[in-house]
């Protein structure tokens, strides 16, 4: 293999990132789903080119995927957190600086990750041994917490105690429902076969779908946001010392979520944003996009690491299906075309950036996201069939509770957590006779 | 498409909110926003019921595994077949148990883990070589296809009618079949990993009766006394290019009875050429009529004939009665008893012993002129008139001899004539072979 080749369909991948990434609510992996749909059926590219190809559209929708996110709607759980300060940015028509900050972070991180891969095939080996059988305990914990630091919303409006009282643990009250509906839609979906076998290495897409982009472009539907003109210079009001602050605890959030299973980069930015108490919307947002690019990229990356090769994430998984690394040379050919994917990602991103800030005003946001609705609805039928868009609407029942009742949508990855922890556990057996699957 | 949602009392936008999280007012509950709320309830428990239900109802597809597709990574599917190998289990890191399957179309490997693992080994509900197996799982796409089964109901096992044999038909063309034979045990053997061997024997014919660690009740073999003679069922498989039978349960090995077992004894008569001693016994080339034969002669066997030790040395004519023996599938003459009919009388001068080849049984006289210990041993040297030579004594015989061994003393040493780093030495082979001089 050459490495030009290799760079070349890194170049295009990236692109391919990018020109999906901007989309509200359409995920990358839906789209490498996709490649690897037609690529099982007409070997498109030759297998030993298919990693570079997708570290490109990684990388890519690591950077580009915060357009969306911060201009739209949140499109993944790892966004949720850019909403507070991104919003506000947007609202005082700083979008484009906000975006520029989530950038700086993810370029940030890539350097990070290019210092730091020669040690990683040293280090990560011995964790993961030390950490593998703490894993299910660590999970369980972490979804006891996610539920029990929710905190009741109270306005102290309703007039008397039990209508205060009612507002005040009713969030909190669906916040475990929501936990408990998704984790068991994620059972059924992981365990029940209900999705043909044929689309089964898709089966969480229909779930994630519907979990997060679609109730959030029907919110958007309804609620239909008034948006101001945006600034488009290219500035950021912050200092290095808080760039390296946000790279810092956003790479604690995102490397916990690339290294862990089942643990997601929203997970991971929540611990994180617990554990380093982040003050400020610029770290925060610097954070955001460190967390997001370590997340997608650091977490791909692993697959590549010798002595390690762990699986996270779902394009992780999806290249498996074709190619399983195998040599240090992949490895830090690898880890040099992330770097000049990272490079080309942050300035296609800032130009695809000012021009959506300079057009923001002028995009039909309603008609834009019923397109999007649709265009999600016809892949996954392509994808999965019938069965995909049942599983599409069940989870979108679920996901549409979270911002329904003011409850976490973070609570909506007891998809993944509850199904795995109980995998992973020592009770599977014991559950599975219970439900019957 | 509902009206931009402003404050009615700030004027600002509030989106989905029913209470502005500016100025805290109520705000009148949009329609859109409500039938969403119902909506959006009756889809997510209504629809997981549906899904649900589906799951219990809906079985898994069977598949061949000329079928599968990487595409069908994660698929809950069903496979039938033979298994085409031994199973594995490991119980590091909760447990894990594997075997490989064969559809006819092809192999994969199906695997459960931790209490699914556990549970299989529990309740014996694991399948063996040979047996047919309906499976289902989840189905992962790596290198190869693997399966994982979730439950131990999701795996259904027919074991094959058991076909009655003769030990001595059992060969290694029955690979994989189940066969019932009967024999009598000459041995138990518990090995390192807590595996069990047993060899069990029928009119001359053997073969390794296999307990895999994991089974239960496999005391109960141990129990089992030599001369028993059992009936066992199971399934062959090759080990070594030896054919094995490995039960499917303990309980497929019943006792039937017990028996006396007769061992030929045999005699081989020859002169003593060369041999060497190990740890536990003495291997001794002689020379019969035959050809050249090995013997093995067991230190505890040579040490019952005291001062005759001394003559069984290179040159010496005896008649060994001897049985034989099956060790690592090569046959073997152990010896029961000996009778040194003539022997080498002379002692040698250590000039003419040196003049000797290594590998001989030799015997000499000298006087200790220098002593070291070590801790694997003992180093002397002994000296006569024609010269000096080193003779290297071994811990365990060394305990035994070194109260009458001093400076000074002249000894009579039997042994085993080699080199070592490239100088010569006698090596007594037991502690009989050291006599003080009068």
């Amino acid at each position: 293999m050459s490495i030009l080749y290799a760079l070349l369909i890194s170049v295009g991948g990236t692109f391919i990132g990018i020109l999906f990434s901007w989309i509200p609510a359409l995920h990358i992996y839906n789209i490498l789903a996709l490649f690897v749909f037609i690529q099982a059926e007409t070997s498109l590219i030759p297998s030993n080119l298919i990693p570079f190809f997708f570290a490109g559209c990684i990388t890519g929708y690591a950077f580009a995927g915060t357009l969306p996110a911060i201009y739209f709607s949140t499109n993944d759980d790892t966004t949720l957190f850019y909403l507070l300060p991104a919003q506000k940015f947007l609202m005082y028509g700083k979008g484009h600086e906000a975006v520029l900050l989530s950038l700086t972070g993810s370029l940030g991180t890539s350097l990070l990750i290019f210092f730091s891969a020669f040690f990683l095939p040293y280090i990560l080996p011995p964790l993961k041994d030390l950490l593998i059988s703490h894993v299910p305990w660590i999970l369980a914990s972490i979804g006891a917490f996610m539920i029990l630091s929710e905190w009741p919303r109270t306005t102290d409006r309703p007039k008397t105690k039990i209508g205060r009282l009612k507002e005040a643990w009713g969030s909190l009250f669906m916040g475990v429902i929501v936990f408990f509906l998704s984790g068991f839609l994620g059972y059924i979906v992981m365990r029940g076969g209900v999705l043909a076998p044929e689309t089964s290495f898709q089966n969480l897409m229909p779930l994630f779908l519907g979990l997060f982009a679609i109730p959030w472009l029907i919110l958007n539907i309804v609620s239909n946001p008034i948006l101001p003109k945006q600034e488009i210079e290219d500035k950021i009001m912050t200092t290095y010392p808080k760039i390296l602050r946000g790279i810092f605890a956003g790479s604690l959030g995102g490397g916990l979520a690339a290294f862990f299973p089942v643990i997601t980069g929203g997970i991971g930015a929540f611990l994180a944003g617990h554990a380093t108490a982040q003050r400020g919307d610029d770290v925060f947002i610097i954070g955001q996009g460190a967390n997001r690019f370590l997340y997608y990229v650091g977490g791909f990356l692993l697959f590549f690491v010798p002595f390690l090769h762990i699986r996270r994430g779902g394009a992780a998984w999806m290249l498996n299906i074709f190619y399983s690394p195998t040599s240090f040379s992949e490895y830090f050919l690898m880890v040099g075309i992330i770097l000049i994917s990272s490079v080309l990602s942050f300035y296609l991103t800032l130009q695809i950036s000012k021009t959506i800030a300079k057009n923001l005003t002028k995009i039909p946001y309603g008609t834009l996201s019923v397109i999007i609705i649709i265009f999600i609805v016809l892949l996954t039928f392509f994808i999965m069939g019938i069965k995909g868009i049942i599983v599409l609407t069940v989870a979108t029942g679920i996901g549409l509770l979270p911002p329904l009742f003011g409850t976490r949508r973070l609570n909506c990855l007891g998809a993944l957590i509850l199904p795995l922890t109980i995998q992973m556990s020592s009770f599977s057996g014991s559950i599975s006779k219970i439900i019957g699957f | 498409m509902e009206e931009k949602r402003i404050c009615i009392n700030c004027g600002k936008y509030i989106g989905a909110r029913e209470v502005c999280p500016y100025c805290g007012e109520e705000q009148p509950k949009p329609i859109g926003i409500e039938f969403l709320k119902w909506t959006s309830i009756i889809i997510a428990t209504g629809g997981l019921i549906f899904l649900f239900i589906s799951a219990r109802v809906s079985e898994a597809p069977l598949i061949k595994i000329k079928d599968l597709k990487p595409t069908m990574n994660f698929a809950k599917i069903s496979m039938k077949g033979i298994v085409e190998s031994s199973p594995y289990y490991n119980e590091e890191r909760g447990g894990y148990f594997s075997f490989w399957l064969n559809d006819g179309t092809g192999s994969i490997k199906v695997r459960a883990f931790k209490n699914v693992a556990r549970e299989l080994i529990e309740k014996e509900t694991y399948p063996c070589l040979g047996d047919s197996v309906y499976v289902t799982g989840i189905l992962y796409t790596r290198e190869n296809f693997l399966l994982t089964i979730n439950d131990i109901n999701d795996i259904k096992v027919k074991i094959p009618q058991a076909k009655k044999l003769l030990i001595k038909d059992i060969t290694d063309t029955l690979e994989g079949q189940r066969i019932e034979t009967e024999g009598t045990v000459f041995y138990i053997r518990e090995y390192r990993n807590k595996s069990i061997g047993m060899r069990i024997g029928d009119k001359g014919s053997f073969i390794t009766v296999y307990i895999p660690f994991y089974y239960k009740n496999k005391e109960k073999v141990l129990a089992l006394e030599k001369r028993t003679v059992i009936k066992v069922k199971g399934v062959v498989p090759i080990y070594k290019e030896k054919p094995e039978i490995i039960p499917h349960y303990v309980s497929d090995i019943k006792i039937i009875g017990r028996k006396e077992i007769k061992v030929e004894g045999k005699i081989l008569k020859g002169e003593v050429k060369t041999g060497y001693a190990f740890k536990k016994g003495i291997k001794i080339k002689i020379e019969t009529e035959e050809g050249e034969k090995e013997v093995l002669l067991w230190k505890k066997t040579f040490k019952r004939y005291k001062r005759n030790v001394q003559n069984l040395l290179t040159g010496a004519v005896v008649e060994f009665e001897i049985y034989e023996k099956e060790y690592k599938g090569k046959e073997e003459y152990v010896v029961r008893k000996f009778n040194i009919l003539s022997y080498p009388e002379k002692i040698l001068k250590i000039k003419e012993l040196l003049e000797r080849n290594y590998g001989e049984f030799l015997k000499t006289k000298g006087k200790i002129v220098d002593l070291r210990e070590f801790k694997p041993g003992a180093k002397i040297t002994i000296e006569d008139n024609t010269g000096k030579l080193t003779v290297w004594i071994w811990r365990d015989i060394w305990e035994e001899v070194k109260d009458f061994l001093k400076f000074g003393k002249t000894l009579i040493i039997a042994g085993e004539f080699k080199e070592f780093r490239g100088k010569p030495e006698l090596v007594p082979r037991v502690s009989e072979d050291i006599i003080i001089s009068e």
